[in-house]
């Protein structure tokens, strides 16, 4: 609307003009909220109260006397009370860009006394007491420009090529080296030992491995062997039992023929034998009788003769009694006289036969005729 | 400007040591509904993180602060 100005958040409206209703201060500071102001008889201005930076590169020398390039970066702002906006609004209203110029060369100088109070090994590793020399150096000062500084950062360290930094380093850098290196050594070691220890592992596999495909190929060629032979055992077993069957076969042929033989040439020979023999037998039985008969064939001859004879014999007998002309009369007596002149009568017959045999022993008995 | 915009009577925190006579050290204060650093100088040496009471104003962005127990619920 006319007349009526709104700073933004990060501005600070000065207003300048009027008099009486703003106390000590030259012209009114309105932050946060818009405000009318009357035209042609106010002046608006804005301040900015957003964050600023500087850079500042300086040569410095360090508590050791050494000479450092530092570059440091500042970040600065407006105060945000009436007291610091108005300090502020009045030095860099006009040319707020000048501002960061303005601090960056302030700033040149408190680092430089900064750097003075420090040594090279504070400013590299000591932030606090990099603050407290800040703090002590250049915020005071600052703020009575109505600026606050939020923080110096020195952004980097060059001595120059003096060697003075990289010498700070080498010790620690050496030891991180050794630490490397030995770390390097021990990590190769560790290297080869599982390398070698891999190779061991694969020397016991492989012989493992060979170990086993023996066996295997033992057992292959075992296999392989029963299998070969299982053929010509097998025939051989057959061959076996054929031969066992034509040896039975022949023995059958053999027994067929004995019994062949025995009917057809045994029983006839032992029937002819028998037969044979038989009729040795016979024979020697016929020889035995006639040799028998040949041996008694005197006494046969005898008797037959004196069978022969017989009548003979009874016809003289009978022709002596004839001539004897007996009479039996003694009855039992006469007759026992009479056998008894009989048998004398015989004997005397039979002792004149006996002279008729000549041939014939003298000792042999005669039964015949009692 | 409300008349509540001053620092002296708050209380804050000390973000840098203060050394005594020797040097100022910072307090964080929680002023017009932010917070704001401004220099802070002590009668002794305040370590850093003490509970400070603002109680005097020495200038643009400096106060004098004392020692200060928090009470429950005071901010």
């Amino acid at each position: 609307m006319f007349g009526y100005h709104v700073p933004a958040p990060d501005q600070a409206m000065l207003i300048s003009g009027g008099k009486g209703s703003m106390g000590d201060s030259p012209f009114r500071v309105v932050t946060g909220h818009g405000s009318f102001a009357m035209p042609f008889f106010r002046k608006v201005r804005f301040l900015t109260l957003a964050m600023c930076e500087a850079e500042v590169a300086e040569a410095c020398v360090t508590k050791q006397g050494i000479a450092l390039n530092v570059r440091a970066v500042i970040a600065f702002k407006v105060g945000n009370d009436e007291e610091s906006i108005v300090n502020a609004g009045q030095r860099f209203l006009s040319d707020q860009d000048q501002m960061s110029v303005l601090t960056g060369r302030i700033f040149a100088g408190h680092l430089r006394s900064i750097i003075g109070s420090m040594t090279v090994e504070e400013i590299v590793t000591e932030r606090q007491k990099l603050a407290t020399e800040v703090l002590d150096g250049s915020k005071a000062e600052m703020g009575k420009i109505g600026l606050t500084v939020d923080s110096l950062q020195i952004q980097s360290i060059d001595d120059m090529k003096l060697g003075y930094i990289a010498a700070m380093a080498a010790p620690h850098n050496a030891a991180i080296q050794r630490q490397a290196q030995i770390a390097q050594a021990q990590a190769n070691q560790a290297a080869a030992e599982a390398e070698q220890e891999s190779q061991r592992r694969q020397a016991e596999y492989a012989r493992q491995t060979a170990v086993v495909q023996a066996q295997y190929k033992a057992e292959v060629d075992r296999a392989q062997a029963e299998a070969s032979q299982a053929g010509p055992l097998a025939q051989a077993q057959a061959q076996r039992e054929v031969i066992a069957m034509q040896t039975e076969l022949a023995q059958r042929e053999a027994e067929l023929r004995q019994q062949q033989l025995v009917a057809e040439v045994v029983k006839p020979a032992d029937a002819e034998a028998e037969r044979v023999r038989i009729l040795a037998q016979a024979e020697a039985e016929k020889i035995r009788v006639q040799a028998e008969a040949a041996a008694s064939n005197n006494r046969v001859a005898l008797d037959r003769m004196v069978i022969d004879q017989l009548p003979q014999i009874v016809k003289e007998a009978a022709r002596g009694l004839s001539g004897a002309n007996v009479n039996i009369l003694n009855g039992a007596d006469g007759l026992g006289e009479l056998a008894s002149g009989l048998v004398g009568q015989g004997l005397a017959i039979l002792d004149s036969v006996k002279k008729g045999l000549s041939d014939r022993p003298a000792n042999q008995q005669l039964t015949e005729g009692e | 400007m409300n008349g509540d915009s001053s620092a002296v009577g708050r209380v804050g925190e000390l973000v840098h040591a203060t050394r005594g006579p020797d040097g100022p050290g910072e307090v964080r204060l929680r002023i017009r509904g932010g917070t704001e650093i401004y220099l802070a100088w002590s009668e002794e040496p305040l370590p850093l993180g003490t509970c400070v009471l603002v109680v005097e104003s020495r200038g643009a962005r400096t106060v004098g602060v004392v020692p200060w127990s928090d009470l429950p619920g005071a901010r």
